[in-house]
């Protein structure tokens, strides 16, 4: 199964994609620095289509997706291509991580726009703090809905 | 292959180019106003719609066409949805995303927000059928391109 974490911007998928893989503890670290640069850095700013991160223990495929949009656009537009294309719709999973809009995520990409990089590297870095226990939260959900399907997970 | 229009929500932009691409809607000539309101599925997708594939048709090769509605973040959106279906194994080489909204102006946006999102739907379907009347020229360079490029007449 191909698992997509989604979440407004890209950080808070990414945590939660790393965290399923266990690529990061589910307590938020003392200093997000460093967590910052093993979620993509700068790169992950960038809105960069699906970015699979690995393939947890039970073989499904975690990737993440900074949506930028709705995540009920985001449910319906996969939704669509399973449906136009014939793909089977129990070989992936969307989990929604974090908050419809994350201001701080906003606000930290507006300041690189403007290229404000002190501003925007201290707002992301406050993001990846305040989206941990949502990116964690989200990392279990996901894990406990494959369980449910009966694709392992815990 | 398959062709996906897409634009915010799959009521005006998006619906406008498929209609063009298929030949509903005239692409030697500006259409009228009155031709661009009543070109099918024009200002009528709610918002829990936003997201589905509208299939339009399909053109003289057999492409099928749809309108897509992508919300706020069309590109990235549109690069995902590629890489799912990569990811899939489907062959994107015979899948096309094409940006209808980048030709919608200023009278557009307010003209479909205040249709759709308000519900004013006279004033606003006609504010936005102008808008697309006066981009028409735009839309049309952007289903001539798609069209060109798929080795199919564009009169």
């Amino acid at each position: 199964m191909l698992v997509i974490y989604h979440s407004r911007g890209a950080y808070s998928a990414r945590q939660a994609a790393a965290m399923h893989l266990g690529l990061l503890p589910a307590e938020p670290p003392a200093d997000p620095a460093p967590m910052r640069e093993r979620l993509g850095g700068d790169q992950a700013m960038q809105y960069e289509g699906l970015h699979v991160l690995g393939t947890d223990p039970h073989g499904h495929r975690i990737a993440a997706l900074g949506r930028a949009s709705r995540p009920d656009v985001t449910h319906r537009a996969f939704q669509a291509m399973a449906d136009v294309f014939g793909i089977d719709e129990r070989s992936f999973m969307l989990q929604s991580v974090g908050p419809v809009v994350d201001w701080r995520e906003l606000g930290a990409r507006l300041a690189a726009r403007l290229g404000w990089r002190s501003l925007a590297l201290r707002l992301q870095l406050s993001d990846v703090a305040a989206q941990w226990g949502p990116a964690a939260e989200a990392a279990a959900t996901g894990a406990q809905r494959l369980a449910v399907l009966g694709h392992g997970g815990t | 292959m398959r062709i996906f229009y897409f634009c915010y929500g799959s009521a005006h932009s998006s619906i406008t180019a498929a209609n063009l691409h298929l030949g509903v809607m005239p692409l030697g000539r500006r259409a009228r106003v009155s031709e661009i309101i009543h070109q099918p599925m024009f200002d009528r997708a709610e918002n829990y719609q936003i997201g589905q594939a509208i299939l339009m048709g399909t053109d003289e090769q057999a492409n099928e066409i749809y309108a897509l509605g992508l919300a706020g973040s069309q590109h990235p959106m549109a690069h995902a949805l590629r890489d799912f279906l990569e990811l899939n194994g489907v062959d994107t080489g015979q899948v096309l995303f094409a940006d209808a909204l980048q030709n919608a102006g200023l009278s557009m946006r307010i003209g479909g927000f205040s249709s759709r999102r308000l519900g004013l739907i006279f004033p606003g379907r006609q504010i936005c059928a102008f808008g697309v009347w006066q981009k028409y020229p735009k839309f049309v360079a952007l289903v001539r391109r798609i069209r060109t490029g798929l080795g199919l007449p564009s009169p």
